[in-house]
């Protein structure tokens, strides 16, 4: 299986980069770790006139932790972010959601915001994105701009950027005592279903807690019924004992069908379990 | 769709293998797999899936594996590709080798290659750092043949020499 031809551009810099996907006229992409556009172009489910190479530039694979965020650059690997203690606190589910990646080579070569682009919605990062209500900088012909997740990820591997625009940075929201990151297997299944949850204990008590979930049906999404419904329980009471309610507020368009809706409760149930059991990241300089 | 003369498509680029610089002529739209295998007759990294899935193809660029089919030789160029040929004779690779012999950890052979080199960087500095085990690396590549047993058994006894809670094979 090889790809159909296309001509291959090794960008400069990200103005070159932009430069050449505004000549190509929605007829390029960028390839950067490959991981899924590879396979894509192999199929030739994807045939491009150009190829427009991003992964040698300089200055785009980072993690920088600000006061209330995290800035993760465009071109970090996910395996950079496969280990919890190379992570500013606040963020534990990254590293859950990185380990299980596909293998070690597609970790070693994929990218966080290649998978951000692509918007699979039961990609690891783009569920953790909403969990954390992220914001992502992306760069065209006619400069930056910056949207909120919810404004990128419009559908099931459908998002806002432009012909000419690339992804740079994603910028995860504030951090949480508690995170962590499911997915239920994608072999075998029909339906495939991933769960974040981050949350704060105060007072031994749920505090600001975050869910997303994210099935085929559409781009991944907050689930605001189910986080009032988490809020205020005591931390160490598992959400199983209300398993059933928050099956019943997964409504038709987060997961089609009640079985998934099913399957998605309890995925978020084992997801707050995990997140719980993994233990309390403290922010710096708060008392332990 | 474009219509490309392949003739003049192509870019010059070197790859370093198997600590040789090797100058070659390639289509963008070659893979790496195909590059090493046609041009260089290292044909020792197999054609599994072609799509990124199976792990047969994977080789070490820079240190790191690779899946060689989705890897584009372009993207190779002036990086450093270490094939199942490349480390033959390597202390690490000859105990897993006699492993997997042991092990019954083969049977056609055609994934074999690629579990190696996949468990060659596991067993390495890096590949610790990523807490790679067996296990690990035996759930990362497809072998048709299902020798997922054997294979886990033979990295288990490179692993660990000696703590390899050797149980006869069928029994679990």
């Amino acid at each position: 299986m090889k790809p159909a031809p296309f001509d291959y551009i090794l960008a400069g810099d990200v103005t070159h980069a932009v430069t050449a996907l505004d000549d190509a006229a929605g007829n390029a992409k960028l390839i950067a770790g490959g991981q899924s556009l590879g396979p894509m172009l192999n199929l030739r489910v994807a045939r491009p006139d150009v190829l427009v190479d991003i992964s040698r530039l300089s200055g785009l694979s980072y993690l920088r932790s600000e006061t209330g965020s995290l800035r993760i650059g465009g071109l970090t690997r996910h395996a950079e972010l496969e280990r919890r203690a190379d992570l500013p606190p606040g963020y534990a589910a990254l590293a859950t959601a990185a380990a299980g990646i596909g293998t070690p080579a597609i970790r070693a070569q994929g990218t966080f915001g290649g998978s951000i682009a692509y918007a699979n919605p039961v990609a690891e990062w783009c569920v953790l994105a909403v969990a954390f209500g992220a914001t992502v900088t992306v760069v065209g012909t006619a400069g930056a701009r910056r949207l909120g997740i919810d404004e990128f990820l419009l559908g099931a591997f459908t998002t806002a950027l432009g012909s000419d625009e690339m992804l740079v940075e994603v910028t995860l929201g504030e951090p949480a005592h508690y995170s962590s990151f499911l997915k239920t297997s994608t072999s075998g299944l029909a339906t495939t279903v991933a769960a974040g949850v981050a949350f704060d204990v105060e007072d031994g008590l749920v505090a600001r807690p975050r869910v997303s979930v994210g099935t085929p049906a559409g781009p991944p999404r907050r689930v605001p019924d189910v986080e009032r419904l988490l809020a205020g329980r005591a931390a160490g009471a598992s959400p199983r004992e209300v398993r059933g309610e928050i099956a019943a507020l997964l409504d038709s368009s987060v997961a089609p069908g009640p079985r998934v809706a099913r399957v998605a409760a309890e995925l978020m149930v084992r997801t707050f379990d995990h997140a719980f059991r993994a233990g309390k990241a403290f922010r710096p300089g708060e008392a332990r | 769709m474009k219509q490309t003369d392949e003739l003049t498509s192509r870019m010059s680029i070197v790859l370093r293998v198997n600590g040789r610089d090797e100058h070659l002529e390639v289509s963008p739209r070659e893979t790496l797999a195909d590059a090493l295998r046609e041009r260089l007759d290292l044909t020792g990294t197999h054609l599994g899936c072609e799509h990124g899935v199976c792990g047969a193809c994977t080789v070490i660029v820079d240190g790191l594996p690779a899946r060689a089919c989705i890897m584009y030789a372009v993207q190779a160029d002036g990086r450093d590709v270490r094939t199942v040929e490349g480390v033959q004779g390597e202390p690490q690779v000859q105990a897993l080798q006699e492993a997997f012999s042991r092990n019954h950890a083969l049977q056609c052979g055609f994934c074999t290659p690629g579990f190696l080199m996949l468990a060659r960087w596991g067993l390495g500095e890096e590949g610790a750092a990523r807490c790679a085990t067996p296990e690990a690396v035996a759930a990362s590549n497809l072998c048709r043949c299902g020798c997922y047993q054997g294979i886990r058994q033979a990295m288990r006894e490179v692993w660990e020499p000696g703590d390899s809670g050797a149980q006869p094979a069928g029994e679990r």
